[in-house]
Formats: structure tokens, sequence, C-alpha cells
């Protein structure tokens, strides 16, 4: 239950770092905004990784182990940055979110597929439902601007 | 049609991103997968402002002060969202992340927070918010 509770105050939490990220880029420019958020996450993990013991995950040793593959994340969180910032400002925010959540769900469906074997009918529906309300409210606060 | 195609492209890297984060879990504890998921665009950002757009890294008079808060925002999201896929998947998270996003976005537009547009909700929005949360409890579930 916990596990729910967390993944739904991540979605809490998201609106507001939108929020304050855009700011960020309207007071110092967007590149300078995101440095200053990406600069300050890393000293702040930094010291949390020494403060709880972790430093030994840190050497060459260890991060060889992992598989390049994995490092990809903060790449596609950057390419896909720069791909909203271009398709936003000529579709609208409505289909912009549409088409985005489509993507990300289709996506973790597959992957999760592929690294837990996880995939039924119930999941698939469930996506589509997602989508559907989101559009749906979408629509309505179209039509009511 | 162009732009769609890159919205939909957009929306699988971050399907990408959520995931391989991840998969880091499996490597690296939770803050050692906030440090390199932030660090590396840090490096890529520097490149990019100081090479080739040739700005200035330090110039931050007169910027509010709550906007150095972004920075343990963003630790916490992808420190809760590393530990939430690694336990229920990235499709289950994604989906109850976006019933949060739906309540947060509601009430930043209903109080108009952050210098957003005030927008008042509405009561006919409830049946979206319902029909979110039945698809993400199937995915939950499913």
């Amino acid at each position: 239950m916990f596990v729910y509770f967390v993944s739904i105050a991540n979605g809490l939490l998201n609106t507001v770092n939108k929020m304050v990220n855009v700011r960020a880029g309207q007071c110092l420019g967007k590149a300078r905004g995101s440095l200053v958020n990406y600069a300050e996450a890393s000293i702040i993990s930094l010291c949390l990784i020494f403060v709880l013991g972790n430093g030994g995950e840190l050497s060459w040793e260890h991060i060889s182990q992992v598989p390049l593959v994995f490092y990809l994340g903060s790449f596609c969180g950057l390419a896909a940055m720069v791909l909203i910032m271009l398709g936003t400002t000529q579709t609208g925010a409505m289909l912009s979110t549409i088409l985005m959540l489509a993507g990300q769900l289709g996506t973790a469906t597959a992957l999760d597929y592929v690294f837990f074997g996880t995939c039924s009918w119930q999941k698939i529906l469930g996506i589509f439902l997602v989508i559907a309300g989101i559009a749906w409210r979408e629509k309505i606060q179209h039509e009511s601007v | 049609m162009f732009y769609a195609v890159i919205l939909i492209i957009a929306g699988i890297l971050q399907g990408f991103m959520v995931s391989f984060n991840g998969q880091l879990g499996n490597y690296y504890s939770l803050f050692g997968i906030c440090f390199f998921v932030h660090v590396i665009p840090v490096v890529i950002l520097l490149i990019h402002m100081k090479l080739i757009k040739k700005e200035k890294i330090f110039l931050y008079n007169g910027v509010p002060k709550y906007i150095f808060t972004v920075g343990f925002m963003g630790v916490a999201m992808i420190a809760s969202s590393s530990y939430c896929t690694l336990k229920i998947g990235a499709t289950a998270l994604s989906s109850l992340s976006t019933v949060g996003q739906m309540i947060s976005s509601a009430m930043v537009d209903h109080y108009g927070w952050f210098g957003a547009k005030q927008r008042k909700f509405q009561l006919k929005e409830i049946p979206c918010y319902l029909l979110v949360l039945i698809g993400a409890l199937l995915v939950v579930n499913g």
C-alpha cells in the first residue's frame, strides 16, 4: 500500500516541480534554469550517498559493472524535454498531453513486459481509461477557456 | 502530423527514462541513482552553455528563493519513482503518478499558485478523475 501512496505523491510533486522549473526558466533562461535543477540535485544526492555510507558505489569498478544502457535514462529525459518544447508550441497543451501520455504508458507497458514479464488485458484497458480520462478533462478545460 | 509524432516520441523517451532509472536501482542505492540521473545532464548542459552558446553560467541575482528548491524536489522525485518502478513496475507508477498530477494541477489551477492563470475547479470534471482512477486501479491490479 505504501508504494501506491508514494507513486501518487510522486505525481503531486511532479506538478509543483514543473511549475517551479518553468519559473526558473523564466528568471534565468531555459539552460541556466535546468542547470540549477540538475546541479543542485547532483550535489544533494552526492552528500546523501556519503552520509548514508554508500560511497563505494561511486568506485569505477562498480560503475563499470552496470550495463551502459541503464545510464541512458537521463539522455532520454533531456531529449524528451527538447522534443516537448518543440512539439507543444505547435500542437497545443491538450493534444500534447494526450500524445505524450500514450507514448509513455505504451513504452512503460512494453518495458515492464521485457524486465518483469508482466502484461495483461486489464493493464491495457486501464491505460486506455487513463488516457480517455485525461483527454476528457482536457476537453472540458479547453471548452471552458 | 510531424509534431504529433515528435510528441509521441517524447512520451516514448519518458517511458524509457522511468524504466531505465528504475533498473539502475538493481545496482545503486536510491541516491546513487539520483546522482547519475542528474550529473549526466549537468555535464551536457555545461558543454552546451560554455562551448556552443558561450553563455555565462553564474547569473543568479534577484531570483525568487523558492526556485532553489528544485534540486530537492528533483531528488525526491527520482528516488521515489525509481523505488516504485522496482516494486510495482513503470506502467503502474506512471498511471498512479498521473492521478497525483491531475489532483495537484487542479489545485494549482484552482488557487492560481506559482503565478498560474486561475481556473476554478468544475464539478463536471469529477467523472474524468474517476475514469483515470479506475484505469490506474486496473493497471495496478491487472
